[in-house]
């Protein structure tokens, strides 16, 4: 990997970012917010605490849903922006493989989570750990039985959309994610496999 | 003397957390705030879209809490402004606050989750702004001083349905 990965995520995690003066934050392609992240866990809770086994795994699909198309699509928008191109660009020797793990710069610097890839399969299968996310601290207010980072489900299945899926727009869901390790049920990080459906 | 909100970002490089204001925050994209809307509207049968306006309902209340301590904001008029600015800053939109004693209204002139509902999926034909709506609230019950939960909200216009502003009435909760 040509990634100088702690350079990278000191660069990117530099960049400020607040509403203009329509309150909105266009950026990378989409509208962004920053918002507090006990918000989004929040609304997981509740919807995990009152969803009956008939609706849970429609919620589930529904959580993951949500970040796997906010990764494929603000994922596509950063790495094609002048930012990255700026920080990570220099660094790019192999593609797509330096973009991905710079990419994972970029969901460390934005602070979704402390993670990295470490194992990689061109093409084929990625595994991701997560040393540190705020996913995992629904267990402050709600006793979990199964792993719930389904933002990180999510996006970083669809970074391997990306970087294998095909041409983008057209290359969303070619890849599936299994949370195999959860800080949220006592492990000591989150591990992600993503492979080829 | 006018006082401004402050939108202090900053970065843990041990942890690798973004902290607005020290809080733990994260930025997110309009797929991601309308699908979880989305998610709430096919979930309503179990409660989802009081869910989502209760979460940012609960979040904002004490985000707007700490702000004024921090920055010790005592005068209404102030408060107001600041919750104003917030709102603005963090991406959610422009807002204006018309907060009575026991309720009043709220316009927003660009809303987040209005605009990225449209830019994803075009108009609809009813308001999808809980996340909004739960902020409104949350600043009209920290304001009067009064506790979560105490408000409830109407959205009357939406910029998602075609209006030019989104509109929104606060009355109390009839207990």
């Amino acid at each position: 990997m040509a990634i100088d990965r702690n350079k990278a995520i000191h660069d990117l995690s530099q960049i400020k970012v607040k509403g203009n003066e329509e309150g909105l934050i266009p950026a990378f392609g989409v509208l962004v917010q920053f918002l507090p992240a006990n918000f989004w866990n929040t609304f997981t809770e509740k919807m995990l605490m009152s969803a009956d086994d008939k609706h849970l795994e429609e919620v589930e699909l529904g959580l993951e849903r949500a970040a796997g198309e906010c990764g494929y699509h603000t994922g596509w928008g950063i790495i094609n922006s002048e930012e990255f191109k700026a920080i990570v660009g220099p660094m790019i020797k192999k593609m797509p493989e330096d973009v991905l793990h710079g990419a994972y710069a970029v969901f460390s610097a934005w602070g979704w989570a402390k993670c990295e890839i470490v194992d990689l399969v061109p093409g084929q299968r990625k595994v991701v750990r997560a040393y540190e996310y705020y996913e995992s601290k629904i267990t402050e207010t709600l006793k979990i039985k199964k792993p719930c980072a389904y933002m990180i489900k999510g996006v970083t299945r669809a970074f391997m959309d990306i970087a294998y899926g095909g041409e983008y727009p057209d290359g969303y869901g070619c890849f599936k994610c299994e949370q195999v390790k959860a800080m949220e049920l006592g492990d000591s990080y989150g591990e992600f496999v993503i492979t080829r459906k | 003397m006018t006082i401004d909100c402050e939108f202090n970002q900053e970065f843990d490089k041990n942890l690798m957390y973004q902290y607005v204001n020290n809080e733990i925050s994260v930025m997110h994209c309009h797929h991601y705030a309308t699908l979880f809307t989305k998610l709430a509207m096919d979930m309503d049968k179990i409660g989802g879209t009081r869910f989502l306006r209760e979460s940012m309902e609960e979040s904002s209340y004490l985000t707007l809490h700490r702000l004024f301590l921090t920055q010790k904001i005592t005068l209404k008029p102030d408060k107001i402004r600041v919750a104003e600015q917030y709102f603005g800053l963090s991406g959610l939109g422009k807002i204006e606050l018309d907060i009575g004693s026991s309720g009043g209204n709220a316009k927003m002139t660009h809303s987040h989750v209005d605009d990225g509902w449209i830019k994803k999926w075009k108009q609809e034909d009813r308001p999808v702004n809980f996340i909004g709506q739960g902020y409104i609230i949350a600043a009209f019950s920290i304001i009067n001083k009064n506790p979560i939960g105490f408000y409830q909200i109407v959205e009357t216009k939406s910029i998602v349905k075609g209006d030019k502003n989104s509109e929104f009435i606060i009355t109390e909760k009839k207990r």
